[in-house]
């Protein structure tokens, strides 16, 4: 490895490790120290444009990588939602406290009940919420844009700054580069040696909802040329696994797939291809070309239809020269939950292995866990 | 015996009991409700054996029967089982989970099990909460022969005419859906106003009931606050209907003038939320111990009896509401599908409005929409009100992980607390 690549290294680690504890806040503090306000983000549907236009980092949070969350579940429920109970554990402990305000959708009404709490705890002084629609029509997708809109209105009365829409447009160029460079590590990933374990393109997906969208941008274009011919550090790149989850921002659970002597190639997950997929059209309409954006790509289990869901994992699965899917539902996330059985089975109709495992997350007992996915891999052989 | 079958064996099994051996305590006006339960039953067996469409849709029964529809809501057919075990049995063995809201989840065993045929239609809304719409979906594409999906915002808690027109064009959709693919189903608008209109009426008899729960002792039992109201427009002969909420009011305004209680002697009174295990009468052993049960904090409780519009009221909008605008505001702004602060809001209005001395909110498993309100409950309720509540986890349905002797004993302590704390001043 020569010294340019060794650099190349470098850069993709700390891009890769961004979402660890150590790091997690770094880019974000630096923005508050050179003046810049810094909203939280609870959900992947809300429009960082808006946020990225009015001069604000749009900073998405991550729940505490630790299994001692017990004045979080004190406050809710056990039979909740892991990852917003360990989110409400950071919360509770102060790693949100440089945050200026919090902006959810009602994505899942436990989520709602977590940006409640938020509020209720006065952690933040700007708090908003916003109504997800749960499926895709001209209707839809015009009240969304009314949110939007009264989103729009809430940021420009909290920073006391008018958005223009060319504010709007130049948000969504950077935020479409942004994803156009990940596509394009996505199409890298097909190669039969991918140059990223499916770790480290988690790792790297995480990445840009930690750091401004210029910065993961410039970051990203300098590291393309070296992810063109690098080859992942990987014990085997057969069989090939496509992860299917939510809320998953902790490497751990694919590291130990993938060490176990497989590779995820690809993945079906909300802050992996779903977070990226799909451009904001800048021909029309800031706004409603966000919401279009937004509301037209492939859904979470909460979105319907489910059979489209189905489908486009299936292609992904095709594309991408899979061996077999893994379904990594966190327990208590009711919407995938109550998806499932009809998930898995329209994979299987379609000829492609699946395994359902339910996980957390945090992983606390990664032995069964390994147990589980090694048997499924030995079917795969 | 299919589902059907089986609550109409028992609604005529009921009423033969209550008349050879009426109980003198409970409310005789209640006779009319099952003698009315027993020809609804009777009346559904026919409909579905006579191939008529049905729509497992929310609480918009004017709306469905005014389509030509046999109205359901799986949901609260769900609340009628007394052997929910064999449902979670079916819903386990098809991967889903048990630990969901059980009177959501088990109406996915109800259809696979073929004790309730697959609608023909499947209305899913997410007004009221995560549970009920996410099975509502599964429902709907997975065991519906057609699925209209219905979105309700409800982060506004102000009457918002956008909301209102936004679910009401979705309402007007609907209908174009439901003419275009089911045989014979028509929206017929001037049976929707008839019906909406004996809907009104009876509700207005529930509302004068409601005020008589304000005094003291409160004239009706828990078991009858738990009774969920159900409209005259779900029922074969809604003229009927309409007679026993009148019936039921006046019995129950002789009651109070009477100072009849359920509790007897009086000691505190006791907002109930959430739900209640149902195959279970723990009002009863409270009322034994001198707490009233007198009020029922459940999604459309702000609707039926609040201080939110109900059909023909004008001052919610500041204007008279179109025929589908009417059902349209019933899906808007239901108790549990806000911000917490609504649904906290609205308890402790009630909680105001009725004089309570204590909260039972008893939280059912995966109930997100009122079970992680919790902590701005407990921290809202002690700074407002000052009064105690108890938080108990439970099951309405799930009798075998459940155990009611230690809900019992439980609420028996409450109630002690309540009744110390009351007499603490």
């Amino acid at each position: 490895m020569n010294e340019q690549e060794s650099q190349s290294e470098v850069k993709l680690k700390r891009l890769v490790e961004s979402n660890f504890p150590e790091n997690r806040f770094f880019w974000a503090k630096e923005w508050k120290r050179h003046g810049g306000s810094v909203v939280g983000v609870l959900c992947t549907y809300v429009p960082a444009e808006i946020l990225v236009a009015a001069g604000i980092m749009p900073y998405r949070v991550s729940g505490k990588w630790s299994s001692q969350n017990q004045q979080a579940l004190a406050m809710r429920s056990t039979n909740s939602s892991s990852y917003c109970n360990h989110l409400l554990q950071s919360l509770l402990d102060g790693d949100f406290d440089f945050l200026d305000g919090v902006v959810g959708t009602t994505i899942e009404q436990d989520f709602t009940r977590l940006w409640d709490l938020w509020v209720h705890l006065g952690k933040t002084k700007f708090n908003q919420i916003i109504h997800l629609p749960d499926h895709v029509s001209a209707r839809t997708v015009k009240h969304f844009r009314g949110e939007l809109s009264r989103l729009q209105t809430e940021i420009q009365s909290f920073t006391g700054m008018v958005i223009s829409e060319e504010q709007l447009r130049q948000a969504s160029v950077q935020l479409n580069l942004s994803r156009s460079l990940m596509l394009d590590v996505y199409q890298l990933r097909k190669k039969p040696s991918p140059p990223l374990t499916g770790a480290e393109m988690l790792g790297l997906a995480v990445a840009s909802t930690l750091m401004p969208p210029e910065l993961f941008n410039a970051e990203l274009e300098e590291l393309l040329p070296y992810l063109q011919q690098r080859h992942a550090p990987l014990t085997s790149t057969r069989p090939r696994l496509l992860v299917s989850g939510d809320y998953l921002d902790n490497l751990e659970q694919i590291k130990l797939i993938e060490s176990l002597g497989c590779v995820v190639a690809m993945d079906d997950l909300d802050l992996g291809i779903r977070y990226y997929q799909g451009l904001v059209n800048l021909d029309m309409d800031p706004l409603t070309a966000i919401a279009e954006r937004y509301m037209n790509r492939i859904g979470s289990a909460r979105m319907i239809p489910w059979d489209a869901q189905v489908k486009q994992v299936v292609q992904w699965a095709r594309e991408y020269d899979i061996d077999g899917v893994v379904d990594l539902t966190q327990r208590y996330s009711r919407a995938r939950e109550i998806r499932r059985p009809f998930f898995l089975e329209g994979l299987r109709q379609n000829g492609i292995k699946t395994y359902g495992c339910e996980t957390e997350y945090v992983l606390s007992h990664s032995e069964q866990f390994k147990t589980r996915i090694q048997a499924f891999l030995e079917t795969l052989d | 015996m299919n589902f059907f079958e089986a609550e109409y064996a028992k609604a005529v099994r009921r009423v033969k009991r209550i008349r050879e051996n009426p109980d003198p305590t409970k409310l005789q006006a209640n006779l009319l409700l099952y003698d009315l339960d027993v020809e609804l039953r009777e009346h559904q067996l026919e409909a579905i054996k006579a191939g008529k469409p049905l729509c497992n849709a929310p609480r918009i029964p004017a709306l469905n029967a005014a389509m030509g529809f046999q109205h359901i809501q799986i949901e609260n057919e769900a609340d009628r089982v007394t052997d929910a075990e064999r449902y979670f049995d079916v819903v386990r063995a098809h991967g889903y989970p048990d630990y969901h809201c059980d009177r959501a989840v088990i109406g996915i065993g109800m259809i696979l099990s073929g004790d309730v045929p697959r609608p023909t239609m499947t209305i899913s809304f997410n007004s009221a909460c995560d549970p009920i719409a996410h099975t509502g979906k599964a429902i709907g594409q997975l065991y519906s022969e057609n699925y209209f999906c219905l979105d309700v915002d409800s982060v506004s808690d102000k009457a918002d005419e956008t909301v209102l027109s936004y679910i009401t064009d979705q309402l007007g959709e609907w209908i174009e859906f439901a003419e275009s693919r089911v045989p014979g189903i028509k929206y017929h608008e001037d049976r929707l106003v008839e019906l909406t209109d004996m809907d009104r009426q009876a509700q207005e008899c529930m509302r004068e009931i409601y005020e008589l729960r304000k005094l003291s002792p409160c004239p009706i039992s828990g078991q009858d606050v738990f009774r969920l109201p159900r409209n005259p427009s779900e029922f074969p002969n809604p003229g009927k209907v309409v007679s026993y909420y009148q019936a039921l009011r006046d019995e129950v305004g002789e009651r109070a003038a009477k100072k009849i209680g359920a509790a007897g002697d009086e000691k505190v009174r006791i907002v109930w939320t959430i739900t209640a295990p149902f195959f279970s009468n723990v009002f009863q052993r409270m009322e034994s111990r001198g707490a009233s049960i007198v009020h029922f904090q459940v999604g459309l409780a702000p609707r039926w009896f609040g201080n939110r519009g109900y059909y023909g009221d004008e001052h919610e909008f500041g204007r008279k509401l179109k025929p589908l605008e009417e059902q349209a505001r019933f899906l808007a702004r239901n108790s549990w599908g806000g911000l917490a602060s609504r649904w906290v809001d609205d308890t402790m209005y009630f909680c105001r409005e009725l004089r309570a001395d204590g909260i039972v909110n008893f939280e059912q498993w995966g109930c997100v929409a009122a079970v992680l309100a919790r902590k701005v409950m407990q921290d809202r309720v002690q700074k407002e009100l000052g009064i105690p509540v108890l938080f108990v986890e439970g099951r309405n349905l799930e009798k075998s992980d459940f155990d009611v002797r230690k809900l019992e004993l439980a609420l028996d302590q409450f109630v002690t607390s309540c009744i110390d704390q009351k007499n603490r001043g």
